[in-house]
């Protein structure tokens, strides 16, 4: 070979070897990538709730929300396209399912109870165990856990490539290929779009008494009175509900004031939940509270699902708290090992107050629905 | 003919070094760390006769009448009005004067920009004026120290902050197969203090100086058995600040810190 070819060709090679490889799913073409900005304030009701902090490098868009909300209700995410998300997670029951415990495919049973799904935005933790940190990550545990969708990264990414409707919203919503990260990405998107602001708790609170009946009054007062026994009827004024469902939101989002918590349910624990993931022995039988929004339709309820009905919730509250747990929340100690022992009637007013709770539009919202639905 | 080859040979490797090189896109480079304005980081420690508070590991003994064991799970503070105290007494207001402080999550240190200068104190309020305390906590952005969904220390019934929230358990002895909670929440416009923290022993004896170009550490402790000091956790361990005898027991814990002066900035 003349050299002066040799040097040509290396010349070439220095100029082209740049160049983006066209097979990279990842490959920008920025000529079709326009996806439509959301504002986050129309998302978020910010005189109600604040503004959560949101992932910088995720900004809403139309095409992604909507990217996310196909995905979710997609059951190619699964192994043997049997199952999605939202076969776990149902809308008309705020995103959880009327189950103990979920079957994954093959009817596989999965070990924990199916969380509601809404207002993550204002969540610092996620699971039952707290083990994660962000919905992008959360998304790819159940896609591919062997007993719930069971299915492999490269298989759904093959699965997502040759997907006519995909192939176009990966390119409107990130300007790439289908993949995978992208499509951690959307579910993101839409997770943190579900946002449950409507139920009469939420017009009436803070303090808007006057819009509640006498009974769910008592039940105010009781969820939001710290425990304190009168020494003559030897009742408590107060259940001390609100230290780990304040708010708002009703949820304790700071993690150590309550948000991850041992509610005495066991004195050993079968889960260590929490304590399994930090290895350390205080966080055994530690478990995130849920928010209780929504919560007459959220049911069973617990990690395990172990309560089938809120008047079982209220019970354990109420009676069979396991004040020897070893673990069990510095501020559920504090009641001084003592049952609350709530009247019937304090419980019936306590179970009105949290149906108030319920945000019907939430659960009916048609932004929220399966698409492919028609 | 030799000399040629000699030429191509260079521009080949050249070329070579080019097409290696060029694939690497803006690699990233630092800039230099330049302070160019003054300023201190504050970094508040809580201490228990003088060793670092821990979370749900081991047990903090009470002195002697009580002797019991405190185990900590918990502790976060809002402050408002903090400021650092120049030698003249006038005053420069840290940020906008609010900080969210958490132990637990080692949210302990902040830093500020502040004029070139000699300060002799710290001042700050432990806890919120009246109008802020009973606002809407949801005006502050995602990650402002008010914001409650953030920090968790809004009572978003009773309408307000906790201004301190130490929760954790006790025991009588350390041979105690159960531990009993103790939990700490000063809130409510009454439970508010002010505090002015001398650098050094006495206020004016020590200084700490800022200058220009340079980040000055400000060591704040807070001696947390100084908080609980003559404390019987077996007739007390629970306050929300409300009701008369919680009310009672938050003011003797708050006048704790005073009296044994709990907040200690060390001379330089």
């Amino acid at each position: 070979m003349k050299p002066s070819w040799l040097l040509l060709g290396l010349l070439v090679m220095g100029f082209t070897s740049c160049k983006k490889d066209p097979e990279d799913p990842l490959h920008k073409t920025p000529s079709v990538y326009k996806p439509t900005p959301v504002d986050p304030t129309t998302i978020f009701p910010v005189g109600k709730f604040g503004m959560p902090v949101l992932p910088s490098d995720n900004p809403f868009t139309q095409e992604g929300i909507y990217l996310g909300r196909m995905l979710f209700y997609d059951p190619i995410l699964s192994f043997d396209s049997s199952i999605s998300c939202g076969s776990c997670h149902k809308q008309e029951y705020a995103f959880a399912e009327p189950q103990r415990l979920s079957k994954g495919i093959n009817g596989l049973q999965v070990g924990r109870n199916a969380s509601s799904l809404f207002n993550l935005a204002y969540s610092r933790k996620f699971f039952w165990d707290a083990r994660q940190n962000t919905l992008r990550e959360l998304v790819f545990e159940p896609i591919q856990e062997h007993n719930e969708m069971a299915m492999t990264l490269p298989l759904l990414a093959k699965r997502l490539a040759r997907t006519d409707r995909y192939i176009e919203y990966f390119d409107k919503a990130f300007g790439s290929k289908p993949n995978v990260f992208d499509m951690s990405k959307a579910l993101e998107q839409f997770l943190l779009t579900l946002v449950s602001k409507e139920s009469r708790f939420n017009g009436f609170f803070p303090g808007k008494f006057s819009m509640l009946s006498n009974d769910e009054k008592r039940g105010a007062l009781l969820f939001n009175g710290l425990v304190n026994f009168d020494v003559v009827t030897g009742l408590t004024t107060g259940a001390d509900c609100f230290h780990c469902h304040g708010g708002a939101l009703a949820q304790q989002n700071n993690p150590d004031m309550g948000g991850i918590a041992n509610n005495g349910l066991d004195g050993n624990f079968a889960d260590k939940g929490y304590g399994a993931i930090t290895g350390n022995p205080a966080d055994r039988g530690l478990f995130k509270t849920p928010s209780l929004l929504n919560i007459a339709v959220t049911g069973p309820y617990m990690h395990d699902g172990r309560f089938a009905t809120l008047d079982e919730v209220i019970d354990h509250y109420s009676d069979n708290v396991n004040y020897l747990s070893p673990t069990i929340s510095p501020m559920m100690a504090a009641h001084g090992s003592k049952q609350l022992k709530l009247t019937a009637q304090q419980k019936a007013s306590l179970k009105a107050f949290l149906m108030t709770m319920t945000d019907s539009a939430f659960l009916t919202n048609p932004a929220y629905s399966n698409p492919f639905k028609k | 003919m030799k000399k040629l080859n000699k030429w191509v040979g260079m521009l080949a490797i050249a070329a070579m070094a080019f097409s290696v090189q060029s694939c690497e896109e803006n690699p990233p480079i630092d800039p230099p760390v330049v302070k160019d304005k003054p300023g201190v980081e504050l970094n508040v420690a809580a201490l228990w006769d003088g060793q670092p508070l821990t979370f749900l590991s081991g047990w903090f003994e009470q002195p002697s009448p009580q002797k019991e064991y405190v185990q900590f799970f918990n502790f976060g503070m809002i402050v408002s009005k903090l400021r650092l105290v120049k030698e003249d007494d006038t005053e420069v207001m840290l940020g906008d004067g609010y900080q969210w402080i958490d132990f637990k999550k080692q949210r302990t240190k902040f830093n500020y920009e502040v004029p070139v200068g000699k300060y002799k104190a710290l001042r700050f309020t432990l806890g919120l004026d009246s109008a802020i305390n009973h606002g809407n906590p949801n005006q502050w952005g995602a990650e402002h120290p008010l914001n409650g969904n953030l920090t968790g220390m809004h009572w978003g019934w009773a309408g307000g902050y906790i201004f301190q929230a130490i929760d954790g358990n006790y025991k009588d002895s350390l041979t105690d197969k159960y531990t009993k909670g103790m939990s700490l929440h000063t809130a409510t416009d009454v439970m508010v203090r002010n505090f002015e923290v001398p650098v050094g022993a006495v206020l004016g004896a020590a200084t700490l100086e800022v200058k220009d170009k340079a980040i000055t550490p400000v060591q704040v402790n807070y001696h947390v058995n100084r908080f609980l000091k003559g404390i019987e956790l077996k007739k007390n361990s629970v306050s929300h600040s409300e009701g008369v005898k919680e009310a009672a027991f938050m003011q003797q814990l708050l006048g704790n810190l005073k009296l044994y002066s709990a907040f200690e900035i060390p001379a330089p």
